[in-house]
């Protein structure tokens, strides 16, 4: 029996799996043909009235954390991808970094704690925990040197004023 | 599960809100646009000195000390982005005395997605508004 290949992100699955290991998209409609149309394919038809439905052997998990709309899923199954939280939030690090501290930097820990969060979950598999713990770091050290500096201004540790 | 750990953040909250506006009703915005928080004993932008251009903070102080007195204008001209940062220093209050009364917790807002697509867009604001100070800064020279 031929494997399936998800409809969303191309990744191929076990015959008879209800679910893609890589994006959770619901397979069950894959499981009655060889072939891996789904719905949105344009030789797609609707079943006759009197065809029995395949069944579906779990209920769908309700706290399933699909990839947001554009997200690139890799075409190697299992590789890993940036959350766009994470992305986000490399990018206020940098900002708080340099200029704006905490500005952008309490707004990037939000968003790299918000991955870091969904990964431990295990609601978002697909997305790279390094990346996501690198962004939370980088805001938190931001964040302190914005303060190392202004503690140096006012001299309390000892260096004089700049 | 609301526990002492929501309260408190929602105290801080509120507490925080209360202290910045207080604050910048106390300082007395520079004439120049920017520098104002040196009143505070802060250090002066070090972006600015080291490039002689404003970084997308420059004039947020300034821009909160006009807008507490009601010159909508002259703080939109310090930072832009600065008015949205008063609105929602001032939203703050009315939120967290709603999150403390109502025992809801603040990670009911966190959590949810619409708040990173708040913070995509108010970062997208504000890098708008810092293209708009250095328009300002080129033509104008502060």
């Amino acid at each position: 029996m031929n494997d399936v290949r998800c409809p969303r992100c191309g990744g191929t699955n076990p015959p008879n799996s209800a679910f893609c290991g890589i994006c959770g998209t619901p397979l069950a409609a894959q499981q009655s043909g060889a072939s891996a149309d789904s719905p949105s394919s344009p030789g797609w038809q609707q079943p006759a009235a009197n065809q029995a439905e395949p069944p579906i052997p779990y209920p769908p998990p309700t706290n399933a954390y699909p990839p947001p709309a554009g997200v690139f899923l890799p075409p190697v199954p299992g590789a890993k991808v940036v959350g766009d939280n994470t992305k986000w939030a490399v990018g206020l690090g940098i900002g708080a970094l340099f200029c704006c501290g905490p500005l952008t930097g309490v707004p990037g820990i939000f968003l790299a704690k918000k991955d870091m969060d969904e990964i431990a979950a295990g609601r978002a598999p697909h997305l790279d925990e390094g990346w996501a713990k690198g962004a939370y770091y980088l805001n938190i050290i931001a964040l302190v040197l914005f303060v190392l500096g202004i503690c140096l201004f006012w001299g309390r540790l000892g260096l004089g004023r700049f | 599960m609301y526990d002492r750990t929501d309260k408190l953040v929602a105290i801080g909250l509120l507490v925080s809100a209360c202290t910045i506006l207080a604050v910048a009703g106390w300082l007395k915005p520079a004439a120049c646009g920017y520098g104002t928080h040196t009143q505070l004993g802060l250090p002066p932008c070090s972006f600015l000195r080291w490039t002689h251009l404003p970084c997308p903070s420059c004039g947020l102080t300034t821009c909160f000390a006009w807008a507490i007195r009601l010159h909508l204008w002259k703080a939109f001209l310090a930072n832009p982005f600065g008015i949205l940062a008063f609105l929602g220093t001032v939203s703050l209050i009315p939120v967290s005395i709603f999150l403390l009364t109502r025992h809801i917790s603040f990670r009911t807002i966190t959590e949810s997605v619409h708040f990173s697509k708040a913070i995509y867009a108010a970062t997208a604001l504000y890098l708008l508004s810092w293209i708009f100070k250095l328009a300002a800064f080129q033509f104008v020279g502060h």
